[in-house]
């Protein structure tokens, strides 16, 4: 027995991960809010952690198999998109910064790692869903949602041929230069689509520059050079340095057309379904565009992540390719999907627990995931303790200063060395202490300071208990 | 002859030999535990609750001559335990580096070619650990082992046992609970049965539990 076999088996026990407890059962925790995106870990399954066998006296055998579920996720939302179509807006930049946190912070160091991994290897696959809302066709929800999946997964790995076809296809349009020649320093003045004359002069800039020639207009070759540089604008970390992924960095591993790289859901895994009498009066035509905002919660793109490691059959992945129909995804829906998807008497909500996914195998991915909430179901909250360098004592009452998205915050650590506040806006923060300043969320010594996301249902009864101040101008709810 | 209720980690052999009985067969074909046999099929796969007759030792002569030395082997069957490893896609994790571990001695060994690892069982051993190396299963799984828990497949327990052990993540091996509970099972049950090209309706019938038994291997 060698010294290091004489561990018992209890030895090696699972790591805890963070998660929150809330009335709708266990979520895993938020990790950041960034523009109209957000990202955090799921909650752990348990199930996996003991295997009940039966001993064998003829030919019996037990069978162990780990399940494949994400670890984490990332969300952005239909405002990061032009309304109906799969272009993503300038705004979508943080939350690309956003999404290398989250893949980034689930990336395997090389000792953590097996020997011989690649960078591929360490870092956590990904796949990507397009969800559109329950209004109008389903073959067309599928293929729009496919389409903004699809549109994620060339911009994470630069594949701008691929929204040189979106553009065409999914019919992008004139507004979408313009929007990206903003991007890029040329602005055309408006991007309603019409070309008037500032919008080719701003375009024969782009094309000067480019050595593109200067006709004005918006061709092919124009268009492709939009879309690479614009996608370098986009896909940015959080410093606004432009990162791009490999294809095997995906689950699908580009193997099988984008299948298990990319796909849409269409309507099928809707968060909040109304009401029946809420889908009559939001059906009127005069009430469109109400309807259509409070269904924005619905268009969102999902990114899972799963084990560094992990590895799939793309061919035997269960949802279609994002260009096929939607006959392949009910072979995956749940016994009572009808059900599940039908108006009833109440508004139903995935946050308050309520069934609204008619895809059984989506539902699965989503178990415990932090990101079938809205931005809007969270509350952020700045939490920081200071302790001096021993990390043994606290540095109590001490002043400091808070300064970001429009707060500026004097104020002392409590006699435990605390400070909380809540609620802010999500972000960076800069914090000084007695002339020094930091950035969150690197303090000095073991310190440590987060802005913390918080499920409304989480959240003390009332402000003021001594933990949370409160907010400027009034409670949150 | 004794009556015993069976309790949470038993299998036949260990409560044979708990008895000072060298065979299992000698209670599992006893005419009196036909009715269980029937029920049951696997021998090793009880419910606690479940009632076995258990048979008086019986002597046995054996006539020998006084001047010579005799030396007598009992015969015992082997009890076994097997574990088969599937990756993420149902195929055999083979030839990949093992331990296993019962009750605390521990065998380092690899899968063979259809993921299989197996070792002699000490009769009253009840926990163990797996621990298998594989790049097909993400690097290491590594599970603690509760040895003669599986409960039977007729039962919503062994069905969640089950279910967990294939990966459809069922919930705690325990009758359900609350709705959630129930809704976790019911959509194990029913990945499973897509899986396994049957009727989807989350009900865990004669089908989907011969099924289920078929693929767990027990």
């Amino acid at each position: 027995m060698a010294a290091d076999d004489a561990n018992t088996p209890e030895q090696s026990q699972e790591q805890s991960e963070p998660q929150a407890q809330t009335p709708e059962g266990t979520f895993g925790l938020l990790r950041s809010i960034r523009g109209r995106a957000l990202a955090g870990d799921h909650a752990p399954r348990e199930t996996s952690l003991r295997v009940l066998v039966g001993p064998a006296t003829e030919d019996q055998y037990n069978t162990v198999r780990p399940g494949l579920f994400p670890i984490a996720c990332w969300r952005a939302e239909d405002m990061n998109f032009e309304f109906g179509s799969s272009f993503p807006m300038p705004d979508l930049a943080p939350g690309m910064a956003a999404f290398k946190e989250i893949f980034d912070a689930h990336i395997l160091t090389k000792e953590e790692a097996p020997d011989g991994a690649t960078d591929v290897d360490r870092s956590p696959p990904v796949t990507l869903f397009g969800h559109a809302d329950p209004v109008g066709d389903e073959e067309y929800n599928k293929t729009l949602s496919g389409h903004r999946a699809r549109a994620i997964y060339a911009l994470l790995v630069r594949d701008v041929a691929a929204w040189d076809s979106l553009h065409t296809d999914a019919e992008w349009g004139d507004r979408s230069c313009q929007l990206m020649l903003e991007a890029l320093g040329h602005p055309c003045g408006r991007n309603d689509g019409t070309i008037d004359e500032p919008t080719k002069r701003a375009t024969r800039d782009f094309q000067s520059a480019n050595g593109l020639g200067t006709s004005g207009s918006f061709d092919s070759a124009t268009r492709h050079k939009m879309h690479e540089l614009y996608m370098d604008k986009l896909c940015v970390d959080a410093t606004g340095k432009p990162y791009t992924l490999d294809k095997a960095q995906f689950l699908g591993k580009d193997a099988a057309g984008g299948k298990a790289c990319y796909q849409g859901c269409g309507e099928f895994n809707p968060v909040m379904l109304f009401s029946q009498r809420e889908k009559e009066v939001y059906d009127e035509a005069k009430n469109r565009s109400e309807r259509n905002n409070e269904n924005a919660p619905n268009r969102r793109v999902v990114a899972l992540l799963f084990r560094p490691g992990t590895k799939i059959d793309a061919t035997k992945w269960p949802c279609p390719k994002a260009t096929e129909n939607t006959q392949g995804c009910r072979k995956r829906f749940w016994s009572d999907s009808t059900k599940r998807l039908k108006n009833g008497d109440e508004r139903r909500e995935f946050s308050k627990g309520d069934n609204t996914f008619g895809c059984r195998f989506y539902d699965r991915m989503s178990t415990g995931s932090p990101c079938e909430r809205g931005i809007e179901d969270y509350t952020s909250v700045i939490a920081l303790r200071l302790v001096s360098a021993s990390e043994e004592t606290c540095i109590s009452e001490e002043p400091i200063r808070i300064r970001g998205h429009g707060l500026d915050i004097q104020a002392q650590t409590d006699e435990n060395g605390y400070y909380f506040r809540g609620p802010v806006p999500s972000g960076d923060y800069e914090i000084t202490l007695q002339d020094v300043e930091v950035k969150f969320p690197s303090l000095p010594f073991g310190s440590e300071a987060h802005v913390l996301h918080v499920p409304h249902s989480l959240l003390p009864d009332r402000w003021g208990d001594g933990f949370l101040e409160p907010p400027p101008g009034g409670g949150d709810e | 002859m004794a009556r015993y209720l069976v309790q949470q980690g038993d299998h036949i052999s260990k409560i044979a030999a708990d008895h000072g009985l060298r065979l299992w067969q000698t209670i599992w074909d006893h005419p009196d535990n036909a009715e269980l046999k029937a029920k049951r099929g696997n021998p090793n796969v009880l419910l606690p609750g479940d009632e076995l007759e258990v048979p008086e030792r019986e002597q046995r002569v054996e006539n020998c001559a006084t001047t010579q030395r005799h030396r007598f082997q009992a015969k015992t069957d082997g009890l076994m335990l097997r574990v088969k490893t599937l990756d993420f896609c149902n195929a055999p994790v083979a030839n990949a580096d093992a331990t296993l571990w019962v009750a605390g001695d521990f065998d380092h060994c690899k899968t063979d070619g259809e993921g299989l690892l197996e070792r002699v069982l000490p009769l009253d051993a009840q926990e163990g650990r797996l621990r298998v190396q594989s790049a097909a299963i993400a690097g290491t799984l590594d599970v603690p082992l509760d040895i003669g828990h599986l409960d039977p497949v007729d039962e919503v327990t062994g069905q969640i046992g089950r279910l967990n052990n294939l990966g459809y993540d069922a919930g705690p091996v325990e009758a359900p609970q609350d709705d959630a509970a129930r809704l976790r099972v019911k959509s194990a049950i029913e990945e499973f049965q897509c899986d396994q090209g049957l009727k989807v309706d989350g009900i865990c019938g004669p089908n989907t539990q011969k099924k289920l038994k078929e693929a767990h291997g027990c």
